[in-house]
């Protein structure tokens, strides 16, 4: 298994500018009875590159479901081109088309008493014969894939008796057992806890890399995409799209902007939100390395300003290791009291 | 990240899970319940008669040959048609519209039938029956064309909405509606009928294997084929109909075409059936449960085989109750159907413990 | 305008209380039917006692359905068996127009007679009123499209007869043109199922209605006599016994004639659907002309008068051999017969040819004579099977219900 075999003369991938799958002056959106036709977000000008992990990022209901969905065939255009590797969407063999692009999506599927070996390797379906009978390649192909996404184990087990998490990873198995060039996932992690959403986003960004996959991957969880993301597709809530690094674009503002939009602060420093809105007292601290880190965002919650020690030095938090086990120290008008732990400190100066 | 390890995962089977010795039981079966059929009816004849009558040896009295030959053995091969039919038909209704409880008749293929075989017993009456006996159409020759043509222009309007409709929901509501219209137009014949046809046409619709002679079983056997034949080249894109339209679609589904392909297979089974035996419910229904349950999975390639032969065992049961041996009174097949197979798949079902897997689509 | 308005409507006022005033009396001295013994004027209270209005009383010999008690001035009609099942009967009061309605009777229907105006529920009962000449008093019927009687075809079909359902087919029955109608009876057949029969409705609205339960008689001559049922109406009982007495005697006649005669071929009847076939009891009308006709009915020893459902193979089994084969619906001939059913060839009475119907007389709609005036001409029905089973004693008989199907 590796990278997608062009098999014919047409395909021309023309270096790495070019993207395999772009849309240019794409409009998306759906048809609301006869004559209606409502737009979710138009002038769409988006590249897919090989060996990429791009993130499609934007609040709930900006149409990132429309807009995957779109891309990958499943819900017409309004307007606009779509090409795959140089040849418009809509002139693809179904069969081509499914060789060369396959998807993750967020419906809850109910296959019946199927295992799970048996639903990755549905994924076979555009390269097995009529019956949809395996060769030995086929299987070593479904297996590999499982394996990929760390779902081996569970190769016997019946479908739905997975958990949710499960699932999703023999899904992603099915995915890729289609050997597509492009994977698009439509929230992927929707359905996972911290820990494992952080090895889905790696794993992903390692078949982009290793493999030569170009995968796009829409999320709402803005931090992961930043961590992972090689390229981010921002959308915000006036259809309005951002392209580019996700550094670029805090950087940029953009990030700012979108998220600003929905009345809520994006951090450029911290690339988080903040918590609360605006900071009612000041404190200063003294700290290094993950203390003041810790300490810095415990006490921004708390409602305060976090300053530089020189600029105020009546009120103050010192952070000191004592014995090996961190204390919080708080002075106050030439007064010390010592706190074992950031909430005992935090209490204190809520007195 | 650790590269995945290849080399300890044993090499697996790609069905490791389908009992394959299931087929030879149920092929045991399919010929008892055969031989159950050609054996109890009304008319005790011995064993060892069947067997001389079959391989032409004649027997101790002559119209127990005809019997045999004229009356058991085209009912016995009318059950197992019918069942196989009715299976494939309601396997293929529940995975296109991914729900348990879908049968063959779920558009209203039986409702045109049904419709088609009123208008002529209630409808035209007598003075139909004396045009139909002018053109030489009297009798259950003129009910199988009534109920086909009935069931037909049902199976053309389901198609020529199939391709315009998007969502497969959409298509099983106006399955439905068509339904209702049809039973409408049906109860209002009743209405205006009298008793004696009433009677004929509620008898239609208890369902019956006795009716379909060999001259009859001569166009029934080959339109069932037809549409076993349609269903026998369609597992794969069943199967993958199983993730739903949408992946199917992107894994290289034409989701029109198969949908049209299972829709004509499907209707055909269903019209043919009841075309020449009237309604019969609950086979179509229960018979994939039942193999899903017993085989343990929901792949149609196994699928498929398995339904066509465990459907025509539950008819040929079901023919052999209804003949109450012993007695000199016959039920209907539908009576049978419903009392003794709901509360057996019940139990079936809940003896297995996957019971969510079995439910699904 | 106004004025001339009042001015019409006290007329019509004025007119229209005058008329009423000089409406009929209920009781009036115009229904003298009998010549007052007395010598007086005939008051009708106190009928003389030595008087008898009806003279011709009808006897009721083999219809066990009904009974007809005659008073002086009233006859009572009980009707003992509506319908299959019925716990109790209807009691009709028949009162001479212009008597007074005798005590004792609450609840009973009150008919006044004779009666001038007739609705019928039924085919069966216009024979009879046919015979009986007074055909011109039907004014409605329930359907006429089985209708086998040219004469009220026609007038049906010339509005001269009013089509109001309510018979065992063509729905509820028409409350308010029978109200419009203003019948002076209707005559109808019932079921015992509320949702089916037409009295309830029709007696709720005040109509005068009784029930007429014929086709209960298994018995073929009590069946018939119910024509003395539908005369009693009428006061033409003599009629209706002289008729049934020739019906009946032709009847006896040829049924003792037939039981001299020791050959008796076998005979099957009815046609299967989808594997069920309803064949006749033993005790049933049909069985009961077969045995008459001095055939051997293959099932004369099951019970019951009804029909049971039997599986067509045993059937087959009993009747393959069987001399006859009567009654095969609505078939026409052969070819349509076998159209049915392709077994059928496998009868021998179908191979020999010897299958019989009762449609030679048909209407256009598929109404069949046989079960309209067949069942007032038992002597017809009977000298037609007679005529199947033993040609020989009937050789130049003219068939007039069945026919051989060719």
């Amino acid at each position: 298994m590796g990278d997608f075999a062009p098999e014919e003369d047409e395909i021309d991938l023309r270096g790495i500018d070019t993207g395999v799958l772009q849309a240019e002056a794409l409009q998306i959106g759906y048809q609301q009875g006869r004559n209606e036709r409502v737009s979710v977000a138009r002038d769409l000008n988006l590249q897919l590159k090989k060996g990429e992990l791009a993130c499609l990022v934007g609040p709930n209901g900006v149409g990132k479901s429309t807009l995957l969905r779109t891309l990958a065939g499943l819900q017409p255009m309004l307007s606009g081109r779509i090409t795959l590797l140089g040849k418009p969407l809509n002139r693809y063999h179904p069969r081509e088309l499914a060789k060369a692009l396959s998807v993750v999506l967020t419906e809850q599927v109910n296959v019946g008493a199927m295992r799970a070996f048996d639903v990755a390797a549905l994924g076979r379906h555009p390269y097995t014969n009529w019956l949809g009978g395996m060769d030995k390649q086929d299987e070593q192909t479904v297996r590999e894939a499982l394996a990929a996404v760390g779902a081996a184990p569970l190769s016997e087990r019946f479908f739905n008796e997975l958990s949710d998490g499960e699932r999703q990873k023999v899904m992603i198995a099915r995915a890729l057992a289609q050997e597509p060039l492009i994977l698009l996932l439509d929230e992927p992690t929707a359905f996972l806890d911290l820990p494992r959403r952080v090895v889905l986003m790696q794993m992903l960004h390692r078949l982009a890399h290793q493999l030569g996959k170009a995968i796009l991957v829409s999320t709402h969880d803005l931090d992961l995409a930043l961590h992972s993301a090689d390229m981010v597709w921002l959308m915000d809530m006036s259809g309005n799209m951002n392209v580019g690094a996700p550094e670029d674009l805090v950087l940029g503002g953009e990030f700012a902007h979108a998220f600003t939009q929905q009345g809520v602060r994006f951090d450029s420093k911290t690339g988080n939100f903040s918590f609360s809105s605006k900071p009612e007292r000041r404190i200063a601290l003294s700290a290094n390395g993950l203390a003041r880190l810790w300490t810095t965002r415990a006490l921004q919650r708390a409602g305060f300003e976090v300053v530089p020690i020189q600029m105020i030095q009546d009120e103050f938090v010192e952070v000191a290791e004592i014995d090996g086990e961190l204390v919080w120290r708080l002075h106050r008008a030439g007064w010390a009291v010592d706190h074992s732990s950031i909430y005992a400190l935090l209490l204190s100066l809520n007195e | 990240m650790t590269q995945p390890d290849r080399t300890t995962q044993p090499f697996i089977r790609p069905l490791p899970a389908i009992r394959w010795w299931m087929f030879g039981i149920l092929a045991i079966l399919l010929l008892l319940g055969f031989s159950a059929s050609l054996v109890f009816g009304s008319v005790s004849i011995p064993f060892d008669n069947i067997l001389r009558i079959l391989f032409g040896a004649g027997a101790e009295k002559a119209s127990w040959i005809k019997i045999v030959l004229d009356f058991r053995l085209p009912k016995s091969l009318t059950a197992m048609l019918v069942g196989a039919a009715l299976s494939v038909s309601g396997l293929q209704m529940q995975t296109l519209f991914r729900n348990p409880l879908a049968d063959p008749f779920i558009l209203g293929i039986n409702s045109g039938a049904s419709l088609g075989v009123a208008l002529v017993i209630l409808g035209f009456g007598t003075t139909g029956s004396l045009l139909l006996a002018g053109l030489g159409l009297v009798g259950d020759l003129s009910l199988a064309l009534a109920a086909s043509l009935g069931a037909g222009a049902v199976l053309v309007l389901v198609m020529l909405v199939g391709r315009k409709v998007r969502n497969p929901v959409t298509l099983l509501i106006l399955g439905l509606m068509f339904g209702y219209a049809t039973s409408a137009v049906v109860s209002l014949l009743i209405y205006f009928s009298i008793p004696e046809r009433i009677q004929t046409y509620t008898t239609w619709s208890y369902g019956s294997f006795g009716g379909v002679t060999w001259s009859q079983l001569q166009v029934m056997i080959p339109a069932i084929l037809v549409g076993l034949l349609i269903a026998y080249f369609l597992p794969k894109p069943l199967n993958a109909l199983l993730l739903g339209e949408d992946y199917a679609r992107t894994m290289g589904l034409n989701i029109k075409s198969t949908r049209l392909w299972i829709l004509l297979g499907a209707s055909i089974l269903a019209g043919v059936v009841t075309a020449f035996c009237g309604p019969i419910g609950f086979i179509g229904v229960a018979v994939p449960h039942l193999c899903r349950s017993l085989f343990n999975s929901s792949d149609h390639r196994v699928l498929i085989p398995a339904v066509t032969i465990v459907g025509a065992i539950v008819a040929l049961i079901a023919d052999v109750i209804a003949q109450l041996p012993g007695s000199q009174y016959i039920l209907p097949i539908n009576v049978v159907t419903s009392l003794f197979g709901a509360p057996f798949i019940v139990w079936v079902i809940l003896r297995q413990r996957r019971m969510k897997s079995t439910f699904a689509g | 305008m106004k004025k001339s308005l009042k001015t019409w409507l006290f007329i019509t006022l004025i007119l229209g209380l005058s008329l009423s005033a000089c409406a009929p009396k209920a009781e009036s001295d115009e229904s003298t039917v009998y010549l007052p013994l007395v010598g007086e004027q005939a008051e009708v209270e106190e009928a003389p006692e030595a008087v008898d209005l009806f003279p011709d009383k009808a006897q009721v010999v083999y219809a066990q359905g009904f009974s007809i008690d005659y008073y002086d001035t009233y006859k009572v009609v009980t009707v003992t068996q509506p319908w299959q099942g019925a716990s109790e009967g209807f009691t009709y009061v028949l009162v001479m127009r212009g008597s007074q309605v005798p005590g004792g009777f609450e609840g009973a229907q009150v008919i006044e007679i004779p009666v001038r105006s007739i609705v019928t529920m039924s085919t069966t009962y216009f024979p009879h009123l046919e015979m009986l000449g007074v055909l011109g008093s039907l004014v409605a019927v329930d359907d006429a499209t089985y209708v086998f009687n040219e004469t009220v075809q026609q007038r049906a079909s010339a509005g001269e007869i009013a089509v109001v359902g309510g018979g065992a087919g063509g729905g509820a029955v028409n409350v308010e043109m029978l109200l419009e109608i203003e019948p002076e009876l209707i005559m109808t057949s019932a079921s015992g199922v509320p949702e089916y029969d037409a009295h309830p409705a029709l007696i709720e609205a005040g109509l005068p209605v009784v029930i007429n339960a014929d086709y209960l008689e298994s018995s073929p001559l009590g069946r018939a006599e119910w024509g003395k049922f539908i005369a009693a109406f009428y006061n033409l009982e003599d009629e209706a016994n002289r008729q049934f007495e020739e019906v009946a005697s032709s009847y006896l006649a040829l049924k003792e004639q037939v039981s001299a005669l020791s050959a008796r071929p076998t005979v099957f009847t009815n046609t299967d659907f989808q594997g069920s076939w309803y064949v006749p009891g033993g005790e049933s009308y049909a069985a009961i002309l077969l045995k008459d006709a001095g055939a051997d009915y293959l099932w004369a020893d099951t019970p019951g008068t009804g029909a049971n459902p039997l599986a067509f193979e045993e059937v087959f089994d009993a009747a393959k051999e069987a001399n006859f084969w009567l009654n095969v619906g609505f078939a026409g001939d052969l070819a349509s017969l076998l159209m049915m059913d392709e077994r059928y060839a496998d009868f021998d009475a179908y191979a020999e040819g010897r299958v019989y119907n009762y449609n030679k007389r048909v209407n256009a709609n598929g109404g069949m004579d046989y079960f309209e005036s067949g069942t007032a001409r038992p002597d017809l029905v009977l000298a037609d099977l007679v005529a199947i089973f033993h040609p020989g004693l009937l050789p130049e008989h003219d068939f007039y219900y069945y026919q051989q199907l060719q």
